[in-house]
């Protein structure tokens, strides 16, 4: 695939995602009745951000916001990307880590994570700790079941190969099984990232930085719908763009080992 | 504050479709008698009134009102009291009901933020009954300097009052340890935190009533003096229907008056009949403690008793509007205040406003 091509394709992508996002917002404004007291349109938005006479300002608080979030989900991106990949491994290693790690995260990722914030504020403070466990959880889970299989499908043959000349199952996984999987490890980064915005979010309810998950709250309590639109719609296009920098990156990697872009 | 070209042509052809039907509804009589400028002899329909807060004391004088019969007397032909809280400013704007119960410095947020057409006509507290709830043997938080290293919690929605408590008083944020909170009062009475945003006449009552020595630092005392539990509705409603507005005060003034002066029958209707159903259950004796301290302290003043009840006088007014200025709120008393009507009624029936 040619180097073009590579970059052309998310880049439609991304402008057929943002087309339809906003005939959907357009519909849904102009079908459901809801007051227009509340609701806003892509002009407003835009208006708000950039052509009134407070733009500045504004953008700055939304901005700063968006970035206290970034950091937020970078943190719960990063956590449960590792603790995922380091699980996964352990479990292709080992059989009885699977056996005694699996139930708990299924348990963890049943329950809400709203639900379950209480809980992680009470043992982990509402800091640094609560942010990287919650944006965390929600990253985890489809991380883990992507790459464990991802792992698990070294064919028997290439397995046998690496043992024939004297490796050990540390040399399957790190010379057959991780270039096995990386369609499948990155398909779970492309899911995390609007994952860990989403976890981010919730975490910062519960936290006190200014952030995205905070300002929506405070801007609905004090009527600032402008802002809280424009909050919803930052987010919203760093979410999209993250997935198709993720998508870029993949297919960059990708071609460079000889695997295309199919999906696993 | 701009009005966008969108919302302001959309306002006219509401306003115009109303006025057609104002029109139709001259011609033939009686029918639809809650639209457009009805008097009392008409009826003016079914209220709905969106509360606050939970059916508890707080609306003892709505509960009076009610049970005996003022709403009707007033034209009303039947009430509805919605509980809270809610966005009440948006209920009340976009027609989900008649009047609405807010404080000044949440409608002022919805008029200057997002050209709601509202405006304040008259307010059951004086004084806000915002405070800094804390305990003797644990944050003891009497001045404003006494919050410097405390960890207060503190509601989502009261974010931005929290820091203008801290901005009126010259604290600075970093000096605070702002704790999310809801308005349960376990984690202070668990000491997880020194101070809460509560009402003086509710959670103070609340976590006295448990046994515990309690601390207050109102707002309203310490540079935030602002109406609350104020009456709002729109400004069509103003313009098309005042009479209707003058008919809802004069009930809601006859509610309070007996409301204050009969203070365990308000508290009693709200435990045994509008609140009952509320979990945990009301008690009689918080409930009749807050009856007490709502009347003595945010209700009456020198001001109501020399002009009524309800009423907000100028220099009020300009104090409300100053405090709105350090909320970071930038509105001018006419467009969040219009007191003419109350003003009028009061001309009409001098009666209401005697004690």
């Amino acid at each position: 695939m040619s180097r073009a091509a590579i970059i052309g394709r998310p880049l439609l992508n991304l402008a057929f995602v943002l087309a339809a996002a906003v005939a959907a917002w357009y519909a849904l404004v102009s079908l459901t009745g809801v007051s227009e007291l509340t609701t806003r349109l892509p002009q407003d938005v835009v208006g708000y951000l950039f052509t009134e006479e407070d733009a500045g300002e504004n953008r700055s608080e939304v901005l700063g916001a968006l970035g206290q979030t970034l950091i937020d989900a970078g943190i719960g991106f990063a956590a449960g990307l590792t603790v995922a990949t380091l699980l996964a491994t352990a479990m292709v290693l080992w059989k009885g880590i699977e056996a005694a790690t699996m139930p708990m995260v299924m348990v963890v990722r049943t329950i809400p994570l709203v639900a379950l914030a209480p809980v992680i504020t009470l043992l982990f403070g509402n800091g640094f700790w609560c942010v990287a466990v919650m944006s965390g959880i929600v990253v985890l889970f489809p991380a883990l079941v992507n790459i464990a299989f991802g792992l698990r499908s070294v064919t028997p043959q290439m397995r046998d190969v690496v043992t024939v000349y004297g490796g050990t199952s540390w040399d399957v996984l790190r010379r057959v099984a991780y270039p096995t999987a990386l369609p499948s490890i990155f398909a779970a980064i492309r899911i995390s990232v609007p994952g860990a915005i989403t976890g981010a979010l919730i975490a910062e309810y519960f936290t006190t930085t200014d952030s995205v998950g905070k300002a929506v709250n405070t801007s609905l309590a004090l009527y600032q719908y402008d802002q809280l639109w424009s909050l919803i719609v930052v987010v919203t296009l760093v979410s999209v763009v993250g997935y198709m920098l993720a998508q870029l990156a993949e297919s960059f990697v990708l071609a460079r080992y000889g695997q295309g872009t199919e999906r696993g | 504050m701009t009005i966008s070209f969108r919302r302001g042509t959309r306002l006219a052809a509401v306003a115009t479709v109303a006025g057609l039907t104002l029109a139709a509804c001259g011609s033939s009589d009686s029918e639809g008698g809650d639209e457009g400028g009805s008097t009392a002899a008409d009826g003016f329909g079914e209220l709905s009134v969106q509360l606050s807060w939970i059916k508890n004391a707080e609306f003892a004088g709505e509960f009076m009102a009610d049970s005996k019969g003022y709403f009707k007397e007033a034209g009303f032909s039947s009430v509805n009291l919605l509980t809270g809280p809610v966005a009440q400013e948006e209920i009340v704007a976009t027609g989900k009901a008649d009047f609405g119960l807010s404080n000044a410095v949440s409608t002022a947020s919805a008029v200057a933020n997002s050209d709601f057409p509202l405006k304040i006509v008259g307010t059951t507290y004086q004084k806000n009954p915002f405070t800094i709830l804390s305990l003797a043997d644990g944050g003891n938080i009497k001045t404003p300097q006494d919050l410097i290293g405390k960890k207060i919690g503190v509601q989502d929605p009261n974010l931005s009052l929290f820091k203008a408590l801290l901005a009126a008083n010259g604290i600075d944020e970093d000096e605070v340890e702002i704790v999310p909170n809801g308005f349960d009062v376990a984690p202070l009475e668990d000491k997880q935190i020194d101070g809460l945003v509560a009402y003086v006449t509710n959670e103070s009552l609340l976590v006295k009533g448990h046994g515990f020595d309690t601390v207050d630092l109102p707002f309203a005392d310490n540079g935030l003096p602002f109406v609350a539990e104020s009456v709002m509705t729109t400004d069509e409603t103003i313009e098309k229907s005042p009479e209707k507005v003058k008919a809802f005060l004069e009930a809601e003034i006859k509610g309070w008056k007996d409301a204050c002066s009969d203070i365990e029958g308000g508290a009693k209707l709200a435990v045994d009949t509008y609140g009952k159903d509320i979990d945990p259950p009301l008690e009689l004796e918080k409930e009749i403690e807050q009856a007490q301290a709502q009347c003595d302290d945010l209700v009456v003043n020198d001001e109501t008793a020399a002009n009524g009840l309800f009423t907000i006088s100028d220099a009020a007014i300009a104090d409300n509007i100053k405090s709105l200025k350090t909320a970071g709120i930038d509105i001018e008393a006419d467009d969040l205040f219009d007191m003419s009507l109350l003003t009028e009624l009061l001309k009409e029936k001098p009666e209401l406003a005697q004690g």
